[in-house]
């Protein structure tokens, strides 16, 4: 952990400097220095919050300027200054994946289609483990409470269902009926949600690269910011959870969830890696 | 010696992140990684490697960041206030002080306190981290913010 250090100004103390935050992202820190910035990271939401904030900034610096020949190209039409600029000039337009963030801040983490009409009702979840070429579809149950989540190891997605733990792939619900996702993960994940509807489309629930500046995971899980909520209407839909340390677009995300298969499971440092839940529609009794 | 091209890929996202923070806005902290670049090409011969090329090329983006502020004018407007998150909390109160500070920073007629100044109360170094920056010993470092504190007194920060 970053101790204090007694010759700092106190502005900062104890917390990583952004010249460490840039150097941990760029690879330029020694190891000792990656370590102790880690462990900091670790146990300071907000030194965590700028980490990410930096990881997905620049994401998308690197996303628009590849190269330095793209990031030149881009500079032979001379821009105003700064001073030059006014205010109501001043902001750049969001791009679609700050309107898409916004959209859902807005929106409640819902379908474009069902946004507009009462909140989301039931639904069914798979929860297939790729990599684990675990795509048999098992039955679901509910063990314990949010509180009592303690997942550890490897990472990826877990459900709540109505607060309830969900264990298996496939779920059934019944409109109304609350999904809380979360990730479990050593370190921040960037990560995108997709489902397929009934005309069999994909569709973006929340997009890796419109979450990019908030990466989230933590070993012990870390909740989604927005919860499901659940609409009348439909029979089954599958609901796909992506992640990956890197960002990524979401024609990637669809690509890799069009081209679910467990000979398909992600290896190795960026893959982009892939669960999936069934969401079946509840019999009334 | 790293090509320009193998740099730009290492750090020009990452300097992106750090200059955003300052210029608030996309366009004018891609201008100023590009700035930087510039600069790198320009400077890449004759770089000695005593602080490490990333030192090196944080220090051309900070100064970059020095530059902007140089031009901008500060007034009232707070939009121009570099983002305190995590470094200084910035109340509605104090924003005025802040804005005075800033001004007498940047008008300190020393580059190399407005570059220490920047460094330990902009970017949260701590003074070890600065020095070695800078090139310059804990003494000098001293020195000069002692000398700085003394002259902003009268703003009781």
């Amino acid at each position: 952990m970053v101790k204090t250090n007694p010759d700092s100004t106190g502005l900062n103390a104890g917390h990583p400097s952004r010249f460490r935050i840039a150097g941990y992202l760029a690879g330029a820190l020694d190891p000792a220095q990656s370590r102790e910035t880690e462990a900091h990271v670790l146990v300071c939401p907000g030194c965590a919050t700028l980490l990410a904030d930096a990881r997905g900034q620049a994401a998308l610096f690197a996303d628009k300027f590849p190269t330095l020949e793209s990031l030149d190209a881009s500079r032979v039409h001379p821009v105003p200054s700064p001073r030059h600029r006014t205010r109501s000039e001043a902001p750049n337009r969001p791009g679609w994946l700050e309107r898409l963030q916004d959209w859902f801040d807005r929106g409640f983490g819902m379908r474009p289609a069902l946004a507009g009409l009462a909140l989301l009702a039931a639904g069914t979840m798979i929860y297939l483990n790729l990599p684990a070429g675990n795509a048999g579809g098992t039955a679901a149950s509910e063990t314990g409470s949010g509180s009592e989540f303690t997942a550890k190891g490897s990472t990826g997605f877990y459900l709540f269902h109505n607060g309830r733990q969900v264990q298996g792939d496939t779920l059934a619900c019944k409109p109304s009926d609350t999904l809380q996702l979360g990730i479990t993960s050593a370190e921040p994940v960037h990560y995108a949600l997709l489902y397929r509807d009934d005309d069999g489309g994909l569709e973006a629930y929340l997009d890796g690269s419109g979450m990019a500046s908030a990466p989230l995971g933590k070993p012990m899980g870390e909740n989604l910011p927005k919860s499901l909520i659940l609409e009348a209407g439909w029979k089954r839909e599958s609901l796909y959870c992506l992640w990956s340390v890197r960002p990524f677009s979401l024609d990637e995300a669809k690509a890799r969830a069009a081209a679910v298969h467990p000979d398909l499971s992600s290896k190795g440092a960026g893959s982009l890696h892939l669960q999936t839940y069934l969401l079946l529609e509840k019999a009334a009794p | 010696m790293e090509s320009i091209g193998s740099l730009y890929r290492k750090y020009a996202a990452p300097l992106f992140w750090v200059c955003k923070r300052y210029t608030r806005n996309h366009e004018d902290a891609e201008d100023m990684v590009h700035q930087v670049f510039v600069k790198v090409q320009q400077n890449l011969a004759g770089f000695r490697n005593q602080s490490g090329i990333y030192t090196w090329m944080y220090r051309i983006a900070v100064n970059e960041c020095i530059q902007m502020f140089r031009k901008r004018k500060f007034e009232s407007d707070e939009s121009v206030l570099p983002d305190f998150e995590n470094t200084l909390t910035v109340t509605p109160e104090k924003a005025m002080e802040a804005r005075l500070v800033l001004e007498k920073i940047m008008a300190d007629r020393d580059p190399q306190t407005v570059e220490i100044l920047f460094l330990l109360y902009l970017e949260g170094m701590k003074q070890e981290e600065a020095a070695a920056m800078l090139a310059i010993s804990r003494t000098t470092l001293n020195r000069k913010l002692t000398a700085f504190k003394s002259s902003m007194e009268r703003f009781q920060w």
